[in-house]
């Protein structure tokens, strides 16, 4: 009986008529009947046959899908590699003054010359505890839990025990993304604790331990009603050389005043000269340093309407409004900040409670100011904190009003607690400062590794220039090597030859078994498409960098070809080469190559898948034939088994009776 | 005789530019010296010298804990990465020799 090997790929399936006597029969007509078992079976198994040769055929067409496969993903890998050689790894850099500056090369550089003047490397804040560290247990046994401050924010930390060498431990495991920690044995017997920044710039950096039994009681007044509030919309114009008259708006009243300058600071205080027992003005700066955003906060001195309205507005006289209505105060400090400093060894430290919630912070100093600011920055998208003055220029009394930014009505408290503080400022951090080629505009950093282009970064080490001036820029000089990229073009120019080659087998004269198959066309026309590629500029084409398309389909490359476009401008040459995602001949032949090679909707993948499933459905069909052959056979063979017994039974009845004529005829000669 | 200002030292060492606070201390040691023929030191100058001093020494104990503390570490790391056979060759043993 004749098998179907279910083998795919490289085992070609046979399939073997029977031709086995299987049938044993008695009667003289055995063979007969043999002849007609046999005859029927090999016509029921001529389909099969034709399906095995089928088989065979796409098989072998599967085979040459897999050789080409292996060429195309060759070919696949030497245009990566070439991308590879045009990368950060294959570049060299130059810089002018090394003490200086310091460049690494990554992927996405381009090659091209860059000139900084560091005038400040910058520097990290440190702190060092204020003499030897020796804390002793707030609880017998039990180690402390430490404040560890970073900028406003407080940090929790407790070591496995009080010694220096177990708070640092903690500091580090826990925070030492934002802080390094360690001990320094400034003499014998004096061991302290040092804190480093993990950025440049100015920054708070202590260790604070609470009193033990803190209780801080709020600062703030609630009020439900709320303080109307408004703010200036667009930054305070303080234009004109005349002092202009203006209207204030105070809830259902409007008062007209005329300030000694259209300065902000001094339309405030003339608000508050004469209308300070109803409303407060503030100057609030919401730029930087360099380039102020000045506006004029008014806030109502009691909660609730006031006039009958709780719109609080200013504006020139006749002039459209200047004020920004804002969600009212709801909680403003009882009496007087007191801003004054920590005495020695103490540091103060807030909460914030808003609601029921306590997040606790450090700012500065104990300025109205420092806390507003840190308030805002730390909590900015629950709560406006803003400084408001009840005093006079000369006897300020600062005030801090909260607002919410949600519209809720959650309350804001602030708590204050005094803690024991440990650090003494080492080293003041500072901003790395720079002028990257020689733009005049001066860049700051809170990190000394500078991104001075796509996949150029500098690292700094030293100011420009002798000390103390600063004038002298440094250049960087970022350069390709043009050996890496010889050598991938070359590995290139023999994996497309060889594709070609192995496509060019299934055409022609002596073609293989993907002769006529579309895919043989395609794959020839998408690797056309890799050899022709052009583009606008300098060098527009393989032919530019040394790869000459043949006659036959064969690239030729040339590398003195190569070089001497690299010499002239390898500028246009990464221009022309590109990259596999940004553009250029490494994306035009990467896409082309996708097509055939991606693993879902590859060419390739999708018709070796195709064929698979073909192959499988012909073993399946073949099996089933084979059954039914074989099933054919066993019904004929019973067919025959029954006719031949049949036979064979008259056959020895006739022999019977041919016996008994004879021996009837022999006595019937006899007795004539 | 114009005082000659020590900040520029004292930044210099904050930054960690040790090299150019050296240059600084150098070129600065000689009007220092002409400064004391010249005028004399009085009592505030000395203590604003001898406090640099001071404080340049406990800076440099500081930076060099924090360096010894790093190099701890990259030797940690590198013998978690021999162990791993990490080809890196960044962190060869030559990288992690110092003295102080």
């Amino acid at each position: 009986m004749g098998t179907v090997s279910t083998s795919i790929t490289n085992t070609p399936v046979t399939t073997a008529g029977s031709t086995s006597s299987t049938f044993k029969g008695s009667s003289a007509y055995s063979s007969d009947f043999q002849n007609i078992i046999d005859r029927s079976v090999a016509i029921a198994t001529l389909p099969i046959s034709l399906l095995s040769n089928q088989q065979s055929a796409l098989a072998g067409q599967s085979k040459e899908l897999t050789a080409l496969d292996t060429k195309f993903s060759a070919l696949q890998t030497a245009v990566k590699n070439i991308g590879t050689a045009l990368s950060g790894s294959s570049f060299k850099t130059d810089v002018s003054k090394k003490d200086t500056v310091g460049v690494t090369v990554s992927d996405g550089a381009r090659e091209g010359v860059y000139s900084i003047n560091v005038k400040d490397i910058g520097a990290y804040e440190s702190t060092l505890s204020a003499k030897n560290w020796d804390v002793a247990d707030a609880v017998p046994g039990k180690p402390n839990t430490f404040t560890l401050v970073i900028g406003n924010q407080n940090y929790s930390v407790t070591g496995a025990n009080n010694s220096a060498q177990s708070v640092v431990d903690a500091i580090n495991s826990k925070y030492g993304n934002l802080v390094q920690a360690t001990t320094v044995n400034v003499a014998s017997g004096d061991t302290r604790i040092s804190l480093k920044s993990a950025t440049l710039g100015r920054t708070t950096l202590d260790l604070l331990q609470l009193p033990s039994e803190a209780t801080a009681s709020g600062l703030q007044q609630q009020a439900t009603a709320g303080y109307a509030t408004s703010r200036t919309g667009a930054t305070w114009n303080a234009s004109g050389s005349a002092a202009a008259t203006y209207t204030l708006v105070l809830g259902g009243d409007q008062h007209e005043f005329t300030p000694t300058s259209n300065s902000a600071a001094d339309v405030a205080s003339q608000i508050n000269s004469q209308y300070g027992s109803q409303v407060r003005a503030t100057v609030v700066d919401l730029g930087t340093s360099g380039s102020p955003d000045l506006r004029i906060s008014l806030q109502s001195v009691t909660a609730g309407a006031l006039n009958g309205s709780s719109v609080l507005d200013l504006k020139k006289s006749g002039g459209a409004s200047l004020q920004t209505q804002q969600v009212a105060a709801t909680s403003r400090t009882s009496v007087a900040w007191n801003g004054a400093a920590d005495p020695e060894g103490s540091r103060s430290t807030y909460n914030l409670v808003a609601g029921g919630t306590k997040y606790s912070f450090t700012p500065s100093d104990n300025s109205a100011a420092s806390v507003a600011e840190a308030l805002n920055s730390m909590f900015g998208a629950q709560v406006l904190a803003t400084v408001v003055d009840f005093g006079t220029s000369n006897n300020p009394d600062l005030r801090i009003s909260m607002q919410s930014r949600g519209g809720s009505s959650t309350t804001f408290d602030l708590q204050k607690t005094t803690a024991t503080h440990f650090q003494n400022e080492q080293t003041q951090g500072a901003l790395a400062s720079y002028e990257m080629n020689s733009s005049g505009v001066t860049s700051t950093s809170k990190s000394r590794s500078i991104t001075i282009s796509d996949g150029v970064t500098a690292h700094l080490t030293g100011i420009s220039g002798d000390a103390p001036a600063t004038t002298a820029p440094v250049d960087i000089t970022v350069t390709r090597s043009t050996s890496a990229v010889d050598t991938a073009l070359t590995a290139f120019t023999d994996a497309y030859n060889a594709a070609i080659d192995e496509v060019d087998t299934q055409r022609g004269q002596d073609a293989g078994a993907l002769a006529g198959q579309s895919v043989v066309s395609q794959l020839a026309g998408l690797l056309s498409s890799i050899s022709t590629f052009s583009t606008a500029g300098q060098v527009s084409g393989l032919k530019s960098i040394g790869l000459d398309l043949q006659t036959n389909g064969h690239l030729i490359y040339t590398s003195f070809q190569f070089m001497a476009a690299d010499i002239m401008s390898s500028i246009s040459v990464t221009s022309f080469l590109g990259s596999a995602a940004g553009g250029g001949f490494l994306k035009n032949a990467t896409d082309v190559l996708g097509k055939i090679e991606d693993p879902t909707t590859g060419l390739l993948k999708t018709s070796a898948t195709d064929l698979k499933s073909q192959i499988t459905r012909i073993t399946d069909t073949i099996a089933k034939k084979q059954s039914q052959v074989d099933a054919l056979q066993i019904r004929l063979q019973n067919q025959m088994a029954v006719s031949d017994a049949l036979i064979a039974a008259m056959e020895q009845k006739s022999s019977y009776f041919s016996s008994m004529f004879s021996a009837q005829e022999t006595a019937n000669r006899m007795y004539q | 005789m114009q005082t000659l200002s020590l900040q520029p030292i004292r930044e210099a060492i904050g930054s960690g530019e040790f090299k150019r606070a050296q240059l600084l201390w150098d070129s600065s040691a000689a009007r220092l010296a002409e400064e004391f023929e010249s005028d004399g030191f009085t009592q505030a100058r000395l203590d604003e010298i001898r406090e640099l001093v001071e404080w340049s020494r406990t800076t440099f104990l500081c930076d060099r804990a924090h360096l010894q503390d790093q190099l701890r570490r990259l030797q940690a790391e590198l013998r978690v990465t021999s162990g791993y056979q990490s080809p890196d060759t960044r962190f060869g043993p030559a990288t992690v020799a110092a003295r102080f």
